[in-house]
């Protein structure tokens, strides 16, 4: 069966939205690899009076960015998906 | 010869990421929103489904960049040490330098507070004289008295060999 120009549009769309997730995924893990590497090697104990607002832990932005990137990864797919379906079924 | 300890230490005021801080949850509702677009029934054009990976991949790009920038700021740091003041400024990924300044080099020690924003946020500049040398500004220092007074009894027990 050919496929509709719309249909090839966003399988297009499909293809470089998994791309982008997985390069943002490996950034990601890199990213927080080099980072845990170089706090254990010079690990200095955090207070009240080093901390910005005295309480922001760097481990709650590191929780942020993992979901963000897990959320964003997952709704794209969600989203790209059930449009790649409506298309089909259309 | 005595062994290097670590008598102080502190990152840059929060000023510094604020920006960040504010920009990054926006960043995350573009992405949903640009996501619902996608996902709406309305047919999209070829130059339509350009601009919107266009508008996916900057937003990716962005809220990479806003978390990396938030954990440059928590690496970089400026310790006190018994023999020198180090201000390290490293990122996660493609910056490392340090700055190291022997204390017995440095002269003098001034603090500077000055304008309605930093008295209000409680921030301000430290600035090293060196001898023979160019002063040298460590900015955004969160409670600068503090840290001004820390400084100066760090430099007061100096042993000069």
């Amino acid at each position: 069966m050919e496929e509709s120009p719309d249909q090839i549009r966003m399988t297009w769309f499909f293809w470089l939205l998994l791309g982008v997730e997985i390069v943002s995924a490996a950034v990601c893990f890199w990213g927080l690899k080099r980072l845990y590497h170089y706090i254990r090697r010079y690990r200095f104990d955090e207070s009240v009076y080093t901390l910005p607002f005295g309480f922001m832990h760097l481990r709650y932005f590191v929780y942020f960015y993992v979901t963000t990137v897990l959320l964003a990864g997952a709704t794209g797919f969600i989203f790209v998906l059930s449009l790649l379906n409506h298309d089909l079924a259309a | 010869m005595d062994e290097e300890v670590v008598l102080s230490y502190f990152h840059r005021h929060w000023i510094q990421i604020f920006p960040v801080l504010v920009l990054m949850p926006l960043s995350c509702v573009a992405y949903i929103l640009v996501l619902l677009y996608v996902s709406s029934p309305t047919s999209h054009t070829i130059l339509g489904i350009s601009f919107l990976s266009l508008g996916l991949l900057f937003l990716t790009v962005l809220i990479h960049h806003q978390f990396l920038s938030v954990f440059r700021y928590y690496l970089s740091t400026v310790i006190a040490t018994n023999m020198r003041i180090v201000i390290l400024d490293k990122s996660v990924f493609f910056k490392d330098s340090m700055i190291a300044i022997d204390l017995n080099k440095i002269q003098d020690i001034q603090r500077r507070q000055t304008g309605l924003f930093q008295h209000a946020f409680g921030f301000g500049s430290i600035r090293l004289t060196l001898a023979g040398g160019e002063p040298f500004e460590i900015t955004l220092v969160p409670q600068s008295d503090f840290q001004f007074k820390k400084l100066n009894e760090i430099k007061s027990h100096l042993v000069v060999p």
